[in-house]
């Protein structure tokens, strides 16, 4: 008789933690579902705005040069996540510095490395003031 | 008649906006998107595609370019 009803109170309280656990653990997988869906959204978005030499090195290896309006180049990788992942190149391609900048607001990685890519060669004065220098 | 685009860079990667020449009401709603998010410090791009959807020529805007084919907001930057 105790035994049944220790039994039936062990399987209700299982069922509702079980219960209380549903919408979180639903929550957590839309959650990587978006995270994934964006992901992809902005490597597609960013490859578009490659040109085609870019996209070669940058699913090759990870990288990709761009060219500012002082005649600077700058490697940016992708594969160290964001910490100082640009590189200022010196005449034959050696790395002068590394720089530490990124979109201030919460992106994909994608998207971070467009800004990097469009800031350094349209307002590259402002990236390199703001920017960290290692 | 032609649809043109705006496109902000957001955490679902971008979200595009419509625009229509033609339709004076769409316009003024992307034009204050355009004029909001610059206020934040966003930098706004006019960009012009080529084939296979890929990029040709990006330049920066101050203003938004109603007759740009597609436009690009970026968000501002940080020190790392």
């Amino acid at each position: 008789m105790l035994w049944r009803f220790i039994k039936t109170r062990v399987q209700d309280l299982v069922a509702a933690l079980r219960a209380r656990q549903a919408p979180e653990q639903r929550y957590r997988r839309n959650a990587e579902v978006n995270r994934k869906a964006a992901h992809d959204r902005a490597e597609k978005l960013l490859l578009d705005y490659l040109t085609p030499e870019q996209r070669e090195t940058y699913r090759r290896y990870g990288w990709f040069v761009v060219r500012g309006q002082s005649g600077n180049h700058y490697s940016i990788w992708k594969n160290n996540g964001l910490y100082c992942n640009i590189c200022e190149l010196g005449e034959y391609g050696q790395i002068v510095s590394r720089l530490c900048a990124h979109a201030a607001i919460n992106v994909p990685m994608g998207d971070h490395l467009l800004t990097q890519k469009l800031m350094l060669e349209h307002h590259e004065a402002e990236f390199q003031r703001v920017a960290n220098r290692m | 008649m032609a649809i043109h685009e705006l496109e902000v860079l957001d955490v679902t990667g971008h979200t595009t906006k419509k625009w229509d020449t033609a339709n004076e009401a769409e316009m003024e709603v992307v034009q204050r998107i355009f004029e909001d998010l610059t206020k934040k410090g966003y930098k706004g791009f006019s960009i012009k595609k080529g084939a296979g959807n890929n990029v040709t020529e990006s330049e920066p805007r101050r203003a938004f370019d109603p007759e740009a084919e597609k436009m690009l907001m970026v968000p501002p930057i940080q020190a790392g």
